[in-house]
């Protein structure tokens, strides 16, 4: 699981009432990428793309939580136009992968396994009676 | 041009011809894919689609024209006619595919590109290196109906000079090309300089040496009149040298035979002859020998039997139709075991999926291995995988636009 990806995933049952984000990272493996062959061009250009859309508080205990304790606490119009930071950024993003590990809900402390790089976020039929349509 | 009576040739003299088989429907965006990336000296679709043009699509009607094959800009189902769907276009003409035991389209076409590459191009699927193509009509008033007579007409392309000194030999060495460049193991007598000589035919009949191993099969719908392996057994000897010799496990190229009839021409069928550029016998999986397509192959090699999923060229093409720009976020959330995720890569898309079988008991140890395998073998990116309920997706409301685009 990227932390991209962990930007975007929340607890949707019935019980977290729509506030089960953002879960909490309980890290037992990690794996990150040295080498994506991507160009800079193309990473930042992404990047611009999904920053509207990134939480960054969520990110940066995220981030935190998987050994990366560098994130600016917020993101600035300087560090948005940063070539550098962009590229570093789009690094975080993408090429830290929980490997094994835990993402735990803040409101209702449901617990969601991630393992082999696939977080299960199924939910049982009585946690989601209240949401199914 | 005046064609012999019997047969038609319809390969040229380009040395490298290839020929793959394109699902119907598909068959526009598939030129339009390779075109991106390679130059093509010649497109053939051999026996192309029915199309039929229908005044009006609200009523039942058989007056059918039968009109060339255009793009189709949407399709709906008839009730009345529910064994066919109807494509149309802007004029809201019908344009539509006969449907059949085999939802593939013959696609030959010719390229410059070195051998070695066009395998890899991931649209392509199950891509050989043609010998030939023929048409065979020796009858005017109707098709071969009797495993002799396909037998005979067969013959009469494969005993010519054409076949032997030409046809055959080039095929081989673009297969030998491909082999030694892009496969992972091949056997000695594939290095072996003295099997791969201009005249095969003459060089078998002077030596007591061993040849290459091959396989034949063939691809041919369902006739309750012969076998595929009757056909095979009529033709074998003539299609390789005699030094050859036949091995159905171990064997260095396989050899397909290609037969349909002709949807345009009640009197003739479609014959075609090419070399798979596949190692299907090393990765453990199905060939054509089965007598359909066989699994898509391209990097990395698939070989989970018994799951069935979307051919990756298949995603390569659907994605091409999407028209992304590169670094679009792509998300499917009914991944399965994460093929069109994965294919995204390629075309410099971010891959996302999810699917309820990809919990640790059902598919996701196997998605784990595809993912592995990708990042492994091709160094490409992954996608990201989740195990999800498509009804119930765990994504906040801010990000529910981030995966369109």
């Amino acid at each position: 699981m990227r932390l991209l990806t962990h930007n975007s995933l929340k607890n949707n049952s019935a019980a977290a009432k729509g506030k089960g984000f953002p879960l909490k990272v309980t890290v037992a493996q990690i794996r990150v990428d040295e080498q994506d062959g991507i160009d800079d061009d193309t990473k930042i250009s992404f990047i611009q793309g999904i920053l509207p859309n990134l939480d960054w508080p969520a990110l940066v205990a995220a981030s935190q939580a998987m050994g990366i304790p560098t994130l600016p606490p917020a993101l600035t119009e300087d560090l948005a136009e940063n070539r550098v930071f962009l590229v570093a950024l789009y690094h975080v993003l993408m090429n830290v992968h929980l490997v094994q590990g835990m993402l735990t809900c803040p409101v209702t402390g449901r617990e969601f396994v991630v393992q082999n790089e696939i977080p299960n976020m199924v939910l049982e039929e009585e946690e989601c009676e209240a949401v199914r349509f | 041009m005046d064609l012999p009576s019997s047969t038609a040739d319809s390969t040229t003299e380009c040395a490298c011809q290839y020929m793959t088989l394109v699902p119907r429907g598909l068959h526009f965006a598939i030129t339009e894919w390779v075109q991106q990336r390679i130059p093509l000296h010649q497109s053939i679709w051999v026996s192309e689609s029915e199309a039929y043009s229908h005044d009006d699509l609200t009523q039942e009607s058989t007056s059918w024209r039968k009109h060339s094959v255009a793009v189709p800009i949407g399709t709906v189902h008839s009730q009345t006619k529910s064994d066919i769907s109807i494509g149309y276009n802007s004029h809201r003409a019908v344009i539509w595919t006969k449907p059949g035991q085999h939802s593939y389209m013959w696609w030959q076409f010719a390229t410059a590109e070195p051998a070695s590459d066009v395998p890899n191009l991931r649209a392509l699927g199950p891509v050989t290196a043609l010998v030939g193509s023929w048409k065979l009509s020796p009858f005017p008033q109707r098709r071969i109906a009797t495993l002799s007579e396909m037998a005979e007409a067969i013959h009469f392309c494969l005993r010519s000079d054409s076949y032997r000194k030409q046809q055959f030999p080039s095929a081989l060495r673009i297969w030998r090309q491909v082999a030694l460049s892009n496969w992972k193991s091949v056997s000695e007598r594939v290095r072996d300089d003295s099997l791969f000589v201009d005249d095969l035919w003459l060089a078998s009949t002077n030596t007591d040496n061993p040849g290459l191993k091959f396989r034949i099969s063939c691809v041919r719908p369902d006739d309750p009149n012969y076998t595929r392996r009757d056909l095979i057994m009529a033709v074998a000897n003539d299609l390789v040298p005699s030094s050859w010799t036949v091995d159905l496990k171990h064997y260095d190229v396989e050899i397909v035979l290609f037969l349909k009839e002709d949807d345009t021409d009640p009197c003739s069928h479609h014959f075609a002859v090419a070399l798979a550029l596949h190692p299907y016998q090393y990765l453990g999986c199905h060939s054509f020998s089965s007598g359909i397509v066989p699994p898509d192959v391209a990097p990395p090699y698939m070989t989970l039997t018994g799951i069935v999923r979307l051919r990756p060229s298949t995603a390569q093409l659907l994605l091409h139709l999407v028209g992304l720009k590169s670094g679009a976020v792509v998300l499917d959330p009914c991944v399965g075991i994460g093929t069109i995720a994965h294919e995204c890569a390629y075309l410099k898309y971010v891959g996302l999926g999810g699917d309820i079988v990809l919990t640790p008991s059902l598919l996701g140890p196997q998605a784990t291995t595809y993912s592995a395998s990708i990042q492994n073998e091709q160094q490409r990116i992954a996608a990201t995988l989740i195990a999800w309920d498509a009804a119930n997706l765990p994504i906040r409301t801010a990000v529910a636009t981030f995966g369109a685009e």
